[in-house]
């Protein structure tokens, strides 16, 4: 235990007598959170639209309708069609709506054409769905009842950034945990200390364990302030269970630290063990956990795939215990995935060390 | 004799840490001026000062005019993935060597310090002594006045160490100004005077050989004694 | 200066042909991030739900029929229960539950029709939003709509999900291979003190700087090649203007990341700080683009962080080209804010560089 406690205390003081790497690892994570938090919305904020009015005053009603709709933000008005294309370069437009006498003389209805901006496709249907209700209300006027109620579960106010937020833990995790632990790995290697440890008869696993300590530590304080966080700025509280909750994101914690050790057991320099946390760990785990695009839309394939990252096991059972307040029993597939990866992740990166030591 | 550098009461602190202090040192052309102390002496950051890489906190120090500085740092400073002759060839070209010179200078430096076998191989593949070589020969490559070179024999064999010296003193019979950084006390006979630094001021100076008689036969007794 | 810059452009070319570590992140940055990623997006918003019909009448049933052949639906589930199809929505299996209501038809031949009820899982709040707007599509007869209001899709005319991410990755991987590349180099040369030597030696710094930068900006231009061969050969992707304005804006929006990326090297203390530095920053850099989502889709105060981002400009740049086919002058504000951003960069770097300690 003493030799696992010094090796734990002699990585805790590294960190925090580097001021700058400290900084970087217990307050930028906070300030990533909060600002990312608020910039990314897979969903359409506000949808600036174009109109071109060939109708005359009957579309008065329409425009001023669309002037009043909640996502439309900015109106440019423009003379005619032609100006279309140029208005989405030079004002930037997400959609360009034409208003012109129906076929049929004066009292035909109104004819609409929307042109819409696809080169995002996420947002092509929100821009249709909220183009179309807001002239279908117009021209039906107020009071118009569908012929259903929607009602969200979990989310009955549809909050934004329930969509995003266990991206941005995911993100904070995987970068503190995986990346700048490996690299804190990785430096035993590089400045020839692991050469030294390896004359101490601490062994292997206690070497490890001692650096895992400290940073699984900051990871714990990361996730604490991150629920506090994420309850006072967003309104996101845990729905679930606490314990389940705050135990569940430090397993994925974990998860992520083994993942860190297998990468800088095995690489030789600090600009390897970035290149593969990077490409094979980071923007894996952006793409296919399901924080930009939903995993049930993927093709078959790459839902195979995608059910391997670790990132994605995280999001969803997040979402089942912060949001839906599922228990143990329902989220127990994502829990033994990420426990069973984190146990192959140590065997292997143990393999590596002991290598490693027991060469130098 | 012509002096080419001249410090007068130079100091540098680094926060409440005082890494020189008041240091003053006149160093005359074809003269070899060793610097000896402990680690955290001041050795290092007195030659960065000269060389412009750090800024004295107070104090000056001046240079002849035209005087032109060659710098051998503790890690070489070669560029560990190109070979000896792209080395040479590099450095020449930045010191902005007219072609016919840095040949005659590239070429003296390889036959003296038989470097021909390991021209075509990368500096980071080098053997420590033969990275040393080098590096001494790059700082010289220019006709420098005043060479300052830090720690040069560092993890150097006996044998090594020898011939660096033997160079430093080829160096310093063509007029070269040297003034060279160690810990190496025997390498103190090799210098015209020296300087033993501790905890950034001059505990002493002079020759050799003087001292050595000072200190009762051995110059460690200079750094035994407490107090200057 | 001609001798020393053909030196020094000579030495960057050796020490990066000479670094296996510079080809791997050149390869695997169109491999991984171009040619794999956009493969993950599917068709969106195929909605999964799962039908209660309380009524089993058959107008419930012509409802159901609508939902079971609609494209945009993925086959429902059935479920005799709102607890059942909960069940199903907890183990995460359907995103939205469609209740019909028992006495549904009845009601609806009496003219007092009860209403459906939608039930969204809000947890996954894309799939939710347009889930529920498809259904809203689907089911509301859209009587008035049809033949009055006619979508025309610009830009994007088969709905392929990659192309904008497929635009995005490249500028992420351009991106990356600026900032590291760079930062890298000027890491080594801190770390072996090979700088030190280099300012004995009397060289300008904005030279040497200079020409570090230019190469690295040409390599960066062979990445954009790379990207651009995986981009064709994987997903035919096309550019809509031209292949020179792509390699012109590329080009420019480039220095203020290379300058970045040597200017992160500069004020680190050690390589360690240097790389957690550069790890942050790529994040912030991406997250603040436009990358992962459009300037629409950002909120508030974001939009002005975003419109100062290079990597904002570098995509937005590229977008312009291979997407829109924008003229390049529509640009004009962001290539002066480029240019006055390398400038900065650039002198505050000399600085730094200088000041080894």
């Amino acid at each position: 235990m003493r030799g696992i406690w010094t090796v734990a205390r002699k990585e805790l003081s590294h960190i925090l007598r580097d001021k700058v790497s400290g900084l970087i690892l217990l307050a930028l994570p906070a300030l990533f959170f909060i600002s990312i938090g608020f910039a990314i919305s897979i969903d359409i904020q506000r949808i600036d639209l174009a109109i071109i009015n060939t109708a005359g005053p009957r579309a008065n009603e329409v425009v001023n309708h669309l002037y009043n709709t909640e996502k439309v933000g900015k109106i440019v008005m423009l003379d005619s069609p032609s100006e279309v294309e140029k208005s989405f370069i030079r004002d930037g437009v997400s959609a360009a709506l034409v208003i012109s006498e129906g076929i049929g003389g004066y009292n035909a209805p109104l004819k609409f054409d929307l042109f819409i901006d696809c080169s995002f496709s996420a947002n092509v249907v929100a821009i249709k769905n909220h183009i179309n209700s807001a002239i279908k209300s117009s021209i039906i006027g107020p009071g118009s009842d569908p012929p259903f109620t929607i009602r969200y579960l979990y989310n009955a106010d549809l909050n934004r950034r329930m969509a995003t937020i266990p991206g941005v833990i995911m993100i904070i995790l995987i970068v503190v945990s995986t990346m700048i632990f490996s690299i804190s790995i990785n430096k035993e290697k590089v400045h020839g200390t692991s050469r030294l440890l390896s004359l101490t008869p601490l062994g292997p696993i206690r070497i490890v364990i001692g650096k895992t300590i400290p940073y699984f530590l900051i990871s714990l304080i990361h996730i604490s302030y991150l629920i506090f966080l994420g309850q006072s700025i967003f309104g996101l509280g845990i729905n679930g269970s606490f314990l389940l909750y705050f135990l569940f994101c430090a397993l994925f914690s974990f998860n992520s630290m083994m993942l860190g050790l297998l990468v800088g057991s095995y690489c030789k320099t600090y600009e390897a063990a970035l290149i593969i946390c990077w490409f094979f760990i980071f923007v894996p785990n952006v793409f296919l956990s399901g924080f930009v695009m939903p995993v049930n839309n993927m093709p078959e394939a790459m839902q195979t795939i995608s059910r391997l990252v670790n990132g994605y096991h995280f999001i969803e059972g997040y979402r089942g215990i912060a949001y839906k307040g599922t228990g143990l029993s329902e989220n127990l597939p994502f829990i033994l995935y990420l426990s069973i990866q984190s146990l192959v992740f140590l065997i292997l990166a143990l393999l590596g060390f002991s290598r490693r030591y027991s060469k130098s | 004799m012509d002096r080419i550098l001249t410090i007068s009461s130079l100091s540098k602190n680094f926060g409440s840490l005082v890494a020189v202090r008041d240091f003053s040192l006149i160093l005359e052309k074809g003269e070899v001026i060793g610097i000896f102390g402990a680690n955290g002496a001041g050795k290092t950051t007195l030659i960065r000062m000269i060389i412009g890489l750090t800024k004295p906190t107070s104090g000056e120090f001046t240079i002849a005019t035209g005087c032109r500085i060659g710098y051998m740092s503790q890690s070489f400073s070669l560029v560990g993935t190109l070979t000896v002759m792209e080395n040479f060839e590099f450095y020449g070209a930045l010191y902005n060597l007219p072609q016919q010179e840095f040949i005659h200078q590239r070429d003296r430096f390889i036959n003296h310090f038989k470097m021909e076998e390991y021209l075509n191989v990368r500096t980071d593949r080098l053997p420590a002594g033969r990275k040393q070589l080098l590096a001494f020969s790059i700082s010289r490559l220019h006709s420098p006045t005043l060479l300052l070179l830090d720690e040069p024999t560092s993890g150097l064999d006996l044998l090594n160490r020898k011939r660096l010296w033997e160079a430093v003193r080829d160096a310093a019979n063509e007029g070269i100004a040297i003034l060279v950084s160690t810990h190496y006390l025997d390498e103190a006979f090799n210098c015209d005077n020296i300087v033993m630094m501790e905890r950034g001021a001059i505990k002493a100076y002079g020759n050799p050989i003087n001292l050595a008689a000072k200190a009762g036969g051995d110059l460690i007794n200079l750094f035994l004694e407490e107090g200057r | 200066m001609m001798k020393r810059f053909h030196s020094i452009f000579k030495h960057e070319v050796l020490s990066f042909v000479r670094a296996p570590l510079m080809y791997i992140l050149m390869i695997l940055c169109p491999i991984v991030v171009v040619g794999f990623i956009p493969r993950t997006l599917g068709n969106i918003n195929k909605v999964r739900c799962a039908i209660v019909d309380m009524d089993r009448s058959s107008s419930s049933r012509e409802i159901t029929q609508i939902i079971s052949s609609a494209k945009d639906c993925l086959p429902p589930a059935w479920c005799s229960s709102v607890e059942e199809a909960m069940g199903l929505m907890e183990h995460n299996s359907i995103a939205m539950i469609i209740v019909i209501p028992e006495g549904y038809e009845r009601d609806l031949e009496l003219g007092s029709p009860q209403k459906m009820t939608f039930l969204v899982d809000g947890a996954r709040v894309l799939e939710a939003d347009l889930s529920a707007s498809q259904m809203i599509s689907l089911l509301s007869g859209d009587d008035v709509s049809k033949g009055i209001i006619s979508h025309h899709r610009l830009y994007n005319d088969e709905d392929h999900a990659e192309e904008f991410y497929l635009v995005s990755l490249i500028s992420m991987s351009l991106m990356l291979v600026a900032i590291f590349l760079i930062g890298l180099s000027v890491i080594g040369e801190k770390k072996n003190n090979t700088l030190s030597q280099i300012i004995v030696t009397g060289v300008d710094m904005r030279l040497y700087l200079g020409v570090k930068v230019l190469f690295y900006s040409l390599v960066v231009i062979i990445e954009l090649f790379l990207c651009l061969a995986v981009g064709y050969i994987v997903y035919d992707m096309t550019i809509a203007s031209s292949l020179g304005q792509l390699i012109l804006v590329t080009y420019i929006f480039t220095f203020p990341l290379l300058f970045i990326g040597v200017f992160i090297a500069s004020i680190a203390r050690n390589d360690v700080q240097a790389i957690h530095m550069m790890i942050f920053l790529i994040i912030f850099l991406v997250m603040l683009s436009s990358m992962i989502a459009p300037l629409a889709n950002m909120s508030g105060i974001s939009h002005y962080f975003c419109r100062i981002n290079p990597a904002y400009w570098l995509t937005k740049g590229i977008r312009a080209v291979i997407i829109y086919g924008f003229p390049l002058r529509t640009m004009l504000p962001e290539f002066v804010a480029g240019i006055l951003l390398s400038v900065i960069f650039f002198f505050s770097s000399i600085r730094l560089l200088k000041r080894i300690s």
